[in-house]
């Protein structure tokens, strides 16, 4: 099964507009509506056998947050990116730690830095940062009272 | 029974394996080196801290004050005041290091365009203040 | 006199934290470890002692000027963070490295992958309480580590490799040298084997001792030697292979039950073949330039690239968007420790507090790669 196969299976699964797949500088990648996350990915996972995910994480754009979900199979090595839009503040996203439990770290390293809500994470604590501290670190316009304004060049 | 008694050689065996590779080196000499009494030549690239190479014979350095070094330092350790002389040239009133922040990855050496900075071979950079930190690369 | 057993006595459980100032957690890792009696009914790993912001620090700072920072995220091998993140910019740039400047990096790489294995190795054998095999290691790794220094001038923190190349070409005599050295590292190995692998307390601490399987190790996201252990035949180097690792004959050493024993198997079999690969290497080294022609300045266009590297520990990946200035926009690093260590938990139940410490051991983590 080639990748243009599984683009074909994947929009015949999710049809009308819910779903676009394409290929992306050599990479498969799909954008989808952050609602059907958690089918996406278990179709993913079940049918397509994406049984890795290398890591999941999320970009400030300042107007929108932006998921990325970057998937490995073992069995056929091919690549998938699946990424989505959420909300900038308090966005919710359906977790996929029941999927792949490597997302269970992942997002709680997200959830703490972005502020992303995930929803159905089993253990929704803090991972790296402290508990106390408000904020979070990677959203564009962070500021603390540690943070050191850097000199300019 | 006879099992057993393999096994339990088998075991034995393995142990004193170990011990004969450690027996063989009780009669070698010690690879350490006692550091304080003796020290260790460093190699012709070694990174110490960042010095301005001073001509040995005019006693002159090559800085143009042109701030490359110091966009390009990633922690922002190095500071030039640049003043101009009588011929409109550039050159650095004030060249300081932080040594607290100073990384010693070399990317000021690197983007220098006259060659003027380089590393010495200065490792023991333990101080009593951090004031101490604080150094001037010029003569 | 005839004492009464009682047998129904309730016993509470109770909480040990193991760490974060514990030797054998390497580290600042805190276990919470949920205990009864001495079987552990619960590990939960608490992160973040170490944690510097690496993400954050990446957003102010240029593609090369992050160089030196990517050195501190796995300490023990910085080489191959560096390759990682090389790879990643590279791509985004779309740079194609010089020859002569691909071989370098992968020798460099390698000689530090043995360097961090030998790292993991002695004090993977004195968590279990053999003190001489971390001896014999560190008088290899010091031999390694005066050969990096004389190639890119310091002993921890290289900042060797360049995007586009790498910073200056091998110093004289080092191509003998390093050939000696792997001549030199094999009987070694072997040495290290003899002290270690039959060894009837060894054995009895680590076989069957925290299994994980292949499919437990995908799932969790495990990869690097704790994936080998496990029986899945998969390294990045030969699966998506990047550099001049294609035109490199080597092996993957696998195991086959996922136990601590396997995973050492494993990486002492890699220091092996990393020697190999080093020979290999230092015999087809072209000559040629060592720097591709990139900017001064770095902008990569738009986009998103994400490059990855086999690391001692994993893979290390740094997921790289650019907006088409100087800085990126996000930075994210993933690595290998981090997806290891998450398994842990899991591993580690129904063991003893003793265990703990071989298993965890076994995982090899980093802390400074974990917390990032």
């Amino acid at each position: 099964m080639t990748d243009q196969d599984r683009i074909k299976q994947l929009l015949e699964r999710f049809p009308g507009n819910s779903l676009t797949a394409a290929p992306d500088n050599g990479v498969l990648s799909v954008t989808i509506r952050p609602e059907n996350i958690a089918l996406v990915c278990s179709f993913l996972s079940g049918t397509l056998k994406y049984d890795y995910l290398h890591f999941l994480t999320c970009i400030d754009r300042t107007d929108k947050l932006e998921m990325r979900y970057y998937l490995y199979s073992y069995s056929h090595q091919g690549t998938l990116v699946i990424k989505t839009d959420i909300a900038r503040l308090n966005g919710k996203i359906s977790s996929v730690s029941s999927i792949w439990k490597t997302a269970e770290w992942h997002e709680r390293e997200t959830s703490e830095l972005f502020g992303v809500v995930f929803e159905g994470h089993p253990d929704p604590r803090r991972l790296l940062l402290d508990d106390d501290m408000d904020g979070h670190p990677l959203l564009k316009d962070f500021t603390h009272k540690v943070l050191v304004k850097l000199p300019k060049a | 029974m006879i099992k057993f008694t393999v096994k339990v050689f088998k075991r034995v065996t393995s142990l004193l394996e170990g011990m004969a590779v450690t027996i063989k080196y009780f009669f070698s000499g010690p690879v350490t080196m006692q550091y304080p009494d003796k020290k260790w030549t460093l190699p012709e690239r070694a990174r110490g801290v960042v010095t301005l190479i001073i001509d040995k014979e005019t006693g002159k350095h090559r800085c143009i004050a042109c701030l490359a070094c110091v966009r390009t330092c990633p922690n922002f350790s190095l500071a030039v005041e640049v003043k101009t002389d009588e011929n409109k040239k550039r050159y650095p009133g004030k060249f300081t290091l932080e040594l607290g922040k100073c990384m010693f990855c070399g990317l000021c050496v690197d983007s220098c365009p006259t060659k003027a900075l380089m590393m010495n071979n200065e490792y023991e950079l333990a101080v009593y203040t951090r004031k101490e930190l604080t150094r001037s690369l010029l003569p | 006199m005839k004492y009464e057993i009682e047998k129904d006595i309730m016993t509470d459980n109770y909480y040990l934290n193991m760490g974060p100032q514990h030797p054998s957690t390497h580290g600042v890792l805190r276990l919470v470890l949920r205990l009864d009696g001495e079987t552990v009914l619960d590990a939960v790993p608490d992160l973040g002692y170490l944690h510097r912001g690496m993400e954050k620090i990446a957003e102010s700072r240029t593609y090369s000027q992050f160089l030196p920072f990517v050195d501190r995220i796995d300490y023990i091998a910085a080489l191959l963070n560096e390759h990682g993140y090389c790879l990643a910019v590279e791509k985004l740039l779309g740079v194609t490295v010089p020859a002569r400047a691909e071989y370098i990096r992968v020798i460099v790489a390698e000689l530090n992958r043995i360097a961090s294995h030998i790292v993991w190795y002695g004090p993977f054998a004195m968590d279990l309480g053999a003190i001489t095999p971390f001896l014999y290691a560190f008088r290899e790794r010091e031999m390694i580590l005066d050969m990096l220094e004389s190639v890119s001038g310091q002993r921890l923190t290289f900042a060797y490799m360049r995007i586009g190349g790498v910073r200056q070409d091998l110093p004289e005599g080092f191509i003998e040298k390093a050939r000696a050295f792997c001549k030199y590292l094999k009987p070694k190995i072997d040495e290290y084997e003899t002290l270690l692998t039959e060894n009837a307390i060894f054995l009895k601490r680590t076989k069957g001792v925290g299994i994980l399987s292949g499919e437990a190790a995908i799932n969790y996201g495990c990869t690097g030697p704790v994936l080998r252990g496990s029986g899945v035949k998969y390294d990045i180097r030969k699966n998506s292979p990047y550099s001049v690792y294609p035109e490199l004959e080597f092996d993957i050493p696998t195991g086959t039950v996922g136990d601590t024993w396997d995973r050492y198997k494993v990486r002492l079999e890699e220091m092996r073949q990393s020697a190999r690969i080093i020979e290999q290497a230092l015999e087809k080294l072209p000559s040629g330039p060592i720097m591709a022609e990139v900017p001064k300045i770095i902008k990569p266009a738009p986009g998103e690239a994400y490059g990855r590297a086999e690391s001692s520990r994993g893979e290390i990946g740094f997921f790289v968007v650019s907006d088409g200035t100087q800085y990126p926009v996000r930075l994210k690093i993933r690595t290998g420790s981090f997806s290891n260590l998450s398994a842990l938990r899991d591993l580690v139940k129904g063991l003893k507090i003793a265990d703990v410490v071989a298993v965890l051991g076994s995982i090899d983590i980093v802390l400074g790669e974990v917390d990032r």
